[in-house]
This record gives structure tokens, sequence and C-alpha cells, in this order.
């Protein structure tokens, strides 16, 4: 079958996510359990980027990590609206965002590469710290709010005695859980992507950023995406298994599943140790 | 030994019903009656209202597929011993209610026309002697692949379970795609068409491999092993 440019874009969502998978884990394993993730410093950073594998490794990872989430966004509304002109549009809005973040974080990458002042040209911008820190509660306020959301609606329907329809079926949990940890993940890049654009900018107040992390309340929501990526790369590796060895068989996919949930569920617990500890 | 049986059934009709409602029925049920058997003793004892289709009894036609605890399924084939108490059926979702459990299939099918859903042929040539029939040898993993496609009764259970068609109407479903698949796996198929119309973003390339299909069809079929295998190609013939 000849691939057009939906054909173009799902092979492209699963050969980057492919290539990412060892990439992003490699950087949870760095940020989230050889390291707190409130001790990523700038002084922390700089020594990173000073070796140029971390920095062909950090950019690699960006480039996948914000052309796969474009991809897969653009999937997410074009299942969300019907309207043709409104995808065009969003098609649109999508590409100028990972091309704008991808140059802010090609840039930072480089600009760290070559050192780090003690003070930079937003240094004295106090704006900038609140903004970012709202950004992060405002992700970790939804995270919350969808959390809460599903087990109201559960309870409501055991209640109700009303029947769960499809979300008894492990596909529906599986796409559901792939799709909100992809959209997760992509919105948590954009806000990384800025708070990375403060080191040669601004690293004072990169430092205070991160120093956030060991907020209580956004704890929580840093042991959610922990866990989303490790689901998200999981479950993108039991999709691959599934769909490009003819294992697309009932049992199969509910055994996988279950595999994933399990070493998501395992895989989180470390770093949960590490950023209470951390704090 | 009888059983008591408790039904809830959303029951609608467009004629007169604004929105649909949850009707309850308690039957004494037998031994080994199916869910069918129930809405037949309602149609029969309780309510001669209720709507619901219908055809073979056995499993065979698809005519009675609906959602039975919320799971799409055969009625004629759903045991109430295996079910519980309380029993919730539904129409398939997806499609317009006709009344009660029977939907409007058109769309279902409507769907299915568009991938050319018959065999296509050699012309026939009255001026010269038919040529030697193709062999086609079973063993062949394609061929396997394409047998297991076509046990499919066309019940529209994957269509309701598909939150692809749910969420974006245009979209083939897996049913029509499975379909095309198992034409297009087959030596002797000469449509030419048919897998630039399984192409776009209605088609293959829009399936997001969520494989409710794979669950819940009632004849073993794996519609998303069908769309994959169009994914990559793994297709023959002149198609």
């Amino acid at each position: 079958m000849r691939a057009n440019a939906t054909g173009v874009a799902w092979w492209y969502l699963r050969i980057s996510g492919l290539l990412v998978i060892a990439l992003v884990l490699g950087h949870l394993f760095v940020m989230h359990y050889a390291n707190a993730p409130a001790s990523t410093t700038s002084a922390f950073v700089l020594v990173r980027w000073s070796a140029s594998f971390w920095r062909y490794f950090d950019w690699v990872l960006l480039l996948l990590a914000l052309t796969h989430g474009l991809v897969g966004m653009r999937n997410v509304i074009a299942d969300a609206v019907s309207s043709r002109l409104v995808r065009r549009a969003s098609d649109g809005v999508l590409a100028i965002l990972a091309a704008a973040f991808l140059a802010i974080g090609s840039l930072s990458i480089v600009n760290v590469g070559h050192g780090l002042q003690t003070r930079g040209v937003l240094s004295g911008a106090a704006w900038i710290v609140p903004t970012l820190d709202a950004l992060l509660g405002a992700l970790a306020l939804v995270t919350y709010l969808a959390f809460v959301a599903i087990i109201v609606t559960f309870v409501a329907r055991g209640v109700l005695k009303l029947p769960i329809g499809w979300w008894q079926l492990h596909g529906q949990w599986a796409w559901a859980l792939h799709r909100a940890t992809g959209i997760g993940i992509f919105f948590f890049l954009l806000v990384h992507v800025l708070d990375l654009a403060l080191l040669p900018l601004a690293p004072n107040l990169y430092d205070a950023t991160v120093a956030s992390y060991a907020n209580p309340f956004l704890m929580p929501m840093e042991i959610a995406l922990v866990g989303a990526v490790i689901y998200h790369a999981l479950n993108g590796t039991r999709l691959w298994i599934l769909e490009f060895f003819d294992q697309h068989t009932s049992s199969a996919a509910v055994g996988t599943f279950a595999c994933v949930v399990l070493a998501t569920l395992v895989l989180v617990l470390p770093s949960i140790f590490v950023l209470v500890r951390g704090g | 030994m009888s059983l008591r049986t408790t039904f809830r059934i959303l029951r609608y009709d467009p004629s007169t019903d604004a929105r649909p409602r949850w009707a309850t029925y308690t039957i004494e049920s037998k031994p080994k009656f199916s869910v069918l058997d129930g809405l037949f003793a309602i149609l029969e004892t309780q309510d001669g209202t209720l709507g619901f289709r219908y055809s073979c009894r056995a499993g065979m036609c698809g005519s009675c597929a609906m959602r039975i605890n919320g799971r799409e399924n055969l009625a004629c084939r759903v045991r109430l011993e295996n079910l519980g108490s309380t029993v919730t059926v539904e129409p398939l979702r997806s499609l317009p209610i006709v009344k009660d459990l029977a939907t409007d299939m058109t769309p279902f099918f409507e769907k299915y026309r568009k991938v050319d859903p018959f065999f296509v042929g050699d012309s026939p040539s009255f001026a010269e002697p038919a040529p030697e029939p193709l062999r086609v040898d079973p063993s062949r993993p394609l061929r396997q692949d394409a047998n297991r496609a076509i046990d499919c009764i066309s019940c529209g259970a994957c269509y309701s379970a598909c939150p692809t068609v749910s969420a974006n109407p245009a979209y083939l479903g897996p049913a029509a795609l499975n379909r095309a698949f198992a034409l297009a796996a087959d030596e002797r198929d000469r449509d030419v068409d048919r897998l630039a119309r399984v192409s776009g973003p209605e088609g293959a390339y829009g399936c997001r491999s969520v494989g409710n299909c794979v669950s819940v069809c009632p004849a073993g079929v794996a519609p998303l092993a069908a769309i994959q295998l169009l994914r990559r190609g793994k297709t023959v013939g002149a198609s």
C-alpha cells in the first residue's frame, strides 16, 4: 500500500518512537534515578554538557521527542476535531511550536556548551520563575484533576450499576493511557525547554526553577511524569512487538499489556525514593 | 432449575422518545438460556414493544450483535448463567438506533462498499479459451492470514467497539478494512483501486491500534492484524 501523508506520519511515529526509547530512558535514569531532579542545577548541567556526547545525546532526544510529540498531538487533534479547517490550522500551530522549541532548546545546548556566565541578560527578570512555577503548577493540577475525574467516573458508574463499556477492554486502557501520557509528556517537554532556555540567559533563575521541583505540590506530578515516560516507552515497544511480529491475538495483547503496567509500577518505585530523599 | 435474571435494557424509539431510557425486566430463565432467549421471554410475556434484530440464532448471521454488560457480542451466543443476576443490554454504538436494540447498519455497509468488498476476477473472454486456474498454495502465510480475515460475519461488533470510529465518523472501520485485506491478499483478485481506497486518513493509517476489535470479535477474526498487514504492504496481486 502506497503511504500518503497520513502513512508517512504513521511510519514516522513508529520509527521515531523506537529510536527515542533508549534515549529517553537514559535521560530518565540520569535525571530521576542517579540524581534527584532538584539537584540538577546549572552547575550540574554545565559539567554534563561540557562533554560533547551528552550535548549530542540531549539534542537528538529533543529533536525526536518534539517531532514524535508533534505527530502524536496531530493524531489527538484529528480524533477530537471534525473541521478540516481547524485541523489544518492546528497542524500549522503545532509545526511552528515544534520548530520554535527545537530552536530554543538547540540554542541553549550550543550556548551552555561554550560555558556559563554567573549572570545572563534575563537574570534580573523577577517574573520568570513565578511564571514557570505557575505552568508546572497548572500541569500538576490538570494531572490531579484527571486522576480524580477517572476515580469519580468509575465510582459513579459502579454506584449507578452502569456498565463501564469499552473500559473493560485492555486495549482501551492501553490506548487511553498511551494518549494521556503522550499529551502530558509533550506539554511537560515544552515547559522543560523553556526552563532550559534560562541556562544561558539567567542561570540563577534556572537554579530557582529547578529548586521548585522539591515543592511537595509538584512531587506527585513528577512521579506521575516518570511513570508516564516509562509507560509510554514500554507500551510503544509493546505496539512494535504486536504490529511488526504478527502478534495481534487477544491473549498476546492482554499479556503484554499486563507486563507493561507491572513493569511501569515496579520501575517507578526507585524514582519515588530518590525524589523524596533528594527533596 | 430456573434462574432469576434482571434485564436492564436501554430503550429508545426515535419516533416518540426524546432520549434513551433504561427499562428493567425480571425473567425466570432456564439452563442454557441465551441473552436472545431472555429478550424473547420479555417480548412474549412482559412487553411486546421491545425491539431487537435476530435471524439464525446460531452465531452465524451476526444480526443480533449488541452490547451485553457493556461488551459487544452476539445475543444468541451469550448464556445468561455466565452473566450474573443483572444483565445490561444496549444497542451497538456509533450506529443510528432504529428501535431499542436494533440499529441501522447503513453507515456500516456504506463504508463496507467503499472498499469494493467483492472479488474481481479476470474478465472472461468468449473468444479465447479459459486460462488455467491459478494454483493457490494454502500453506502460504499470507493465504492463512487471508483465511482468518474471511471468517468475518459483518455483525458490526468491531465497528461499535472501535473508539476511532466513534471519534472520526469518516473512518472506514475495522470490518471494512479487514475485508479489504482479505481480498488484497488474494492472488486471484484483480481490483487495482482497492488499496488506494484504504490508504487515506480514513483508511488503514487512520487506525489507532487500540485492539478492541480483536477483543470483541465473536467470530475470532483479528481486524487489527489485517489492518497492520495492509499498512506493512503485506498484500499480493494486481492491487
